[in-house]
């Protein structure tokens, strides 16, 4: 009977080894991924008083404030996005004095700042956690695929004017920067549903959780709606992301990234042979990876490389087309786009000095497109693009901050370039601030306007329809501007005037090589453009217009007693093209809206967002369009059940009769109108937190 | 079954008898030893009978070795006759202080930190403790009230930090805290201050092992300030970042407990380093030395104590701030003023 016990204790030896064993290979590995996470006390001690700590708001993660920025900033928080009621992120943009948002077709919003934007909003720059989202290919921003959902935002910047001195080339008219959500902000699980008018079908499933030094989360996104009730435009698109933020000792950090969009769009019309309706597919991915390196409590470095990669595949036939009596042909056509980015970048923050703030960095860039339809050619073509930057943050007064920068760029299609900025803030006392700002910016024509080479080819006759131009340079802009500020946070009030006058030249239009130029061109064997065997009614770009820019902005946010908020904006836009005239300009000469946020008992929210945008005029396929009044309205509740938290909300989008937006096309063969009618569509949203 | 190729319990048992005794044997030779070592000292001094300090360090490196070097250097300075002072480990001198219950009555021992609290607290003795760089809340769970011991703690008094809330914003009305298991047992202190400086907490607890990011959303609503507490499951160097994210994205600036919390992000705080603790207990010892042995005060907060302020944090949110030494200034006056 004396057996079995020893027995047993020598198994339990043998298992208290193995486990051992395993405890301190479990020490040493958290010993080599997080040394200064290796232990965890249950109990407070002087060590909680003691210990270092990560650097968690470094230099890079804190924001400048409003009153010292060189530049009109427009901040769109988490209660300003919650309470707008908008499913898709361009539309947040209508918040921002000075900002169109319209629609080309149900899911190509086209974002602007003070005009000149066709379908393709080529003269913004769009950031995401630091990374250029403006597609190098025909440029502008796919805002459907972005792979980011609204939940994953945390806030968005918007720089009203030229700012390439901090956020490089192409930062022309204006910047959008959005800031995701940290990991370690949000753990548990958040799932998002929305359904209503128009087969809107969206849902959004958030996991988050964390291990000590390291913190994750994954997004899970599906949206769906049927656009315009005229335009073939029905779109569906599914989302990944994930994000993890490591914590590799006091002084270091990881963030990565990736993201992953696709989904199927419909497209084309039904009057149009050679863009009949059809499905076309979209696939977009990112992978990105930052270092941030505090080397000490004033000075930080980081480190990031990403990569994007945007592909449209869209092969199709034409409808058919006579191409003698009672002969007919469908061409076969393909207008698939693969563009891609990669970028190596590193920024140094260096606030040693009490009264200065440096900011510079560097970076390389190579963007990708292969377009075979487009280019008329099957290579990818490359262009490179290297670029320094910097800023210096003077406060040579308590009341004068001076800020200085500059970007020097060199790229493949223009050379080299540099973009000073210079702005000085005024501290009139506490709370009023005046501001002062020169600043300027290029804009590199895309890899189309600089190589396209678009034509259809049957047979022996050749089409062409648009060609490149080698010999474009960059568009300019000088940005004058004088701003005031009025800061009371005591009192909840933020205002913000600015006046402005932007000088912008050489920038790129198209020109029919036919009709536009000074010769005649009767004989199609004429060669514009050098090539040979194309007839000369086509486009062609080229750097033929000026333009200037004038205006007046306002911008208020105001708490009134604990549960109003408003935020009202206000532009004026004038605009004056000295070359082109059009019957109304590319941005409304007035344009307003008014956002109030107010909370009832019970939890409830109630709030209104009232957007009214004056005549204007998309360039390309845009068309007039009169003047928009639109009124949202999202009235949600929040309750608890145990833990979990739950909100449910009603949202109808434009109360006012239906407004037409973008496009007004038409067809005077087949009687038909394609106008973008924006009318009402409600829905229902839901969501619940599980922490 | 017939023959085990085991030893039998009862052999295994016997082996780790005789080892036990050997063992014995071992530390009281060792004692016996020290004894007479210690013996010689006490011949030697001095007629007070609050002759010798006992400094028990939890470590004997870092922080712990710069309240030793502040208190010595502060003992040096002091009139003659000095007291005595012996550094112990509390890793590896265990016995030598068993041996101080039996042996040298007149030392006064001072715990440095948690671990040297804990052990002089568990050693059977008779000579009075002092613990210091020690936070409140273990002191009191560790000691009973007794006259023979007293604390230096490295935690400042609310009111302190309520004083430093109030100047960083003068218009305060609403402060954010949240509790954990171990710090909501500060709450009623809390209250009283606040209530004092006519600030109302608005409050929330975090059950072990849940996000507190969940519970921060919570308190944030109207609050202006949030006072961190040190709690394992509240404010550690693991949720810190979300922590200090969350409140830095709804614009409420955290008021931290360390040097170090500043450094991460937090826009102020007001702590005692350890030169300037060891040089407060130095005091403590001084004072507490009578003809009749040492006669410990109350236990209390430092009286010398930092401002550590992150501009940079300040200047994001848009704060506008005094100057550190301002701060400093106003923070003494106002505790003077009472």
């Amino acid at each position: 009977m004396q057996n079995p016990p020893v027995i047993i204790h020598q198994a339990n030896a043998v298992g208290n080894k193995w486990s051992s064993v395993r405890w301190l290979t479990i020490c040493a590995l958290l010993s080599v991924t997080g040394p200064a996470f290796a232990t965890s006390e249950k109990e407070v001690s002087e060590a909680d008083y003691l210990e270092d700590i990560p650097m968690v708001l470094s230099p890079a993660r804190l924001a400048q404030p409003v009153t010292e920025a060189p530049a009109a900033v427009t901040v769109i928080d988490r209660a300003m996005i919650e309470a707008s009621g908008a499913r898709q992120i361009a539309d947040l943009f209508r918040l921002v004095p000075g900002f169109t948002v319209g629609y080309f077709n149900g899911y190509t919003p086209s974002v602007t700042y003070h005009g000149f934007a066709d379908e393709f909003s080529k003269r913004m720059q769009v950031l995401i956690d630091g990374r250029s989202v403006y597609l190098p290919s025909i440029g502008g921003v796919d805002w459907t695929s972005l792979p980011i959902t609204l939940d994953d935002i945390q806030r968005i910047e918007v720089i009203r004017g030229p700012d390439a001195a901090s956020y490089g080339a192409n930062s022309f008219l204006g910047v959008i920067s959005i800031t995701t959500r940290h990991a370690a902000e949000d753990k548990g699980t958040a799932l998002h549903i929305r359904s209503g008018e128009h087969r809107i079908r969206d849902g959004v499933v958030r996991f988050g959780a964390g291990t000590q030094a390291l913190a994750y989360h994954l997004t899970l996104g599906y949206q769906q709606d049927d656009g315009f009730n005229t335009r073939y435009d029905t779109q569906r698109t599914r989302l990944l992301n994930g994000r993890v933020d490591y914590q590799l000792g006091v002084s270091d950090s990881l963030e990565t990234q990736f993201g992953l969009t696709g989904g199927a769009r419909q497209t084309g019309d039904a009057a149009d042979a050679t863009d009949p309706p059809r499905n076309k597919g979209v696939t977009s991915h990112f992978e990105q990876l930052r270092w941030l390196h505090s080397i000490d409590p004033t000075q930080e470095f980081s480190l990031q490389i990403y990569h994007n990669y945007h592909d449209t595949s869209d092969e199709f036939f034409s409808l058919p087309i006579a191409v003698a009596p009672s002969i007919t042909v469908q061409l076969p056509l393909n207008l698939d786009i693969k563009a891609e980015r990669f970028d190596l970048e590193f920024q140094h923050t260096l606030t040693a000095l009490q009264n200065f703030r440096l900011v510079w960095g560097g970076s390389v860039r190579q963007d990708q497109v292969n377009a075979p339809a487009f280019f008329s050619t099957t290579n990818t073509l490359k262009s490179n693009l290297s670029r320094l930057l910097g800023n210096l943050e003077w406060h040579i007064r308590p009341t004068l901050v001076a800020n200085l920068g500059a970007l020097l760029e060199h790229n493949d299609i223009t050379g080299s370039h540099v973009s000073p900025r210079l702005a000085a803030n005024f501290h009139l006392d506490g709370r009023q601030t005046l501001r002062a700002v020169v600043s300027t910016a290029t804009r590199t024509p895309t890899l189309f306007e600089d190589q396209g080479d678009w034509k259809i080819t049957f047979g022996p006759k050749t089409d062409q329809l648009i060609l490149g131009n080698d010999t474009l340079k960059s568009e300019r802009i000088l940005s004058r501007e004088l701003g005031y500020l009025f800061y009371w946070p005591e009192r909840g009030t933020s205002l913000d005037i600015k006046v402005y006058n932007d000088q912008l030249r050489d920038m790129v239009a198209t020109y029919n090589a036919c009709t536009d130029i000074d010769r005649t061109c009767i004989n199609n064997n004429e060669k514009p453009g050098g090539k040979d065997n194309v007839d000369g009614n086509f486009q062609l770009f080229r750097n033929s217009d000026n333009a200037g820019v004038r205006g007046l902005e306002l911008q208020l946010d105001q708490q009134l007693g604990s549960a109003t908020r408003i935020i009202f904006g206000y532009a004026h836009t004038m605009i004056t093209n000295d070359s082109t005239p059009v019957s109304s300009p590319s941005a409304p000469v007035n344009n307003l809206h008014l956002l109030v946020i107010h909370r009832l008992p019970a939890d409830t929210q109630a709030s209104l967002a009232y957007y009214q945008v004056g005549n204007m005029e998309y360039l390309g396929s845009g068309n007039h369009t009169d003047v928009q009044r639109r009124l949202d309205l999202r009235l949600a509740r929040s309750f608890r059940h145990a833990a979990d938290k739950f909100k449910i909300a009603l949202v109808a989008q434009n109360l006012l009769s239906a407004y037409q937006d973008f496009i007004f096309k038409p067809d005077t063969a087949t009687q038909s109108f394609p106008k973008n009618l924006f009318d009402t569509r409600a829905f229902v949203e839901l969501e619940w937190d599980i922490p | 079954m017939s023959m085990p190729l085991l030893q039998s319990r009862t052999d295994l048992e016997s082996i780790a008898l005789i080892r036990q005794v050997l063992m014995r044997a071992c530390r009281r030779l060792c004692i016996g030893l020290l004894c007479c070592l210690l013996h010689t000292q006490n011949g030697m001094a001095a007629e007070t009978r609050a002759d010798t300090v006992w400094l028990l360090t939890s470590r004997v490196n870092g922080d712990y070795q710069d309240v030793v070097d502040a208190f010595m250097q502060r003992l040096a300075a002091a009139p003659a006759p000095q007291p005595k002072v012996r550094v112990i480990d509390a890793a590896t001198g265990i016995d030598t202080l068993t041996l101080a219950s039996g042996t040298a009555q007149s030392a006064l021992i001072v715990a440095i930190g948690s671990v040297a609290a804990r052990l002089a607290h568990a050693t059977p003795r008779t000579q009075p403790v002092l613990d210091i760089l020690i936070p409140r809340l273990l002191y009191e769970q560790l000691a009973p009230v007794s006259s023979a011991r007293s604390a230096l703690y490295i935690d400042q008094p609310f009111k302190r930090q309520l004083n430093l809330c109030r100047l960083i914003m003068p218009d305060l009305r609403q402060l954010a805290v949240l509790y954990g298991p171990t710090s909501q047992d500060s709450d009623s202190d809390l209250r009283r201050a606040a209530e004092r400086s006519d600030i109302s907490l608005r409050t929330q607890h975090v059950t072990a092992g849940t996000n507190p990011n969940a519970a921060l959303d919570q308190v944030l609503g109207n609050s202006q300030l949030l006072l961190a507490l040190p709690d394992p499951e509240v404010f550690n160097r693991y949720t810190v970042a979300g922590l200090l994210l969350t409140a830095y994205h709804h614009a409420v600036p955290i008021i931290g407990f360390s040097a170090a919390y500043v450094k991460a992000g937090a826009l102020a705080a007001v702590y005692s380093t350890p030169e300037q603790i060891g040089l407060d207990a130095a005091d403590m010892v001084l004072a507490a030395r009578t003809e009749a042995g040492w006669t410990l005060p109350a236990p209390r907060y430092p009286t010398d104590y930092k401002v550590a302020v992150n501009r940079q944090v300040g200047r994001s949110l848009n704060l506008k701030l005094p100057d550190d030494d301002d701060l400093q200034r106003a923070l003494a006056e106002q505790e003077h003023a009472r």
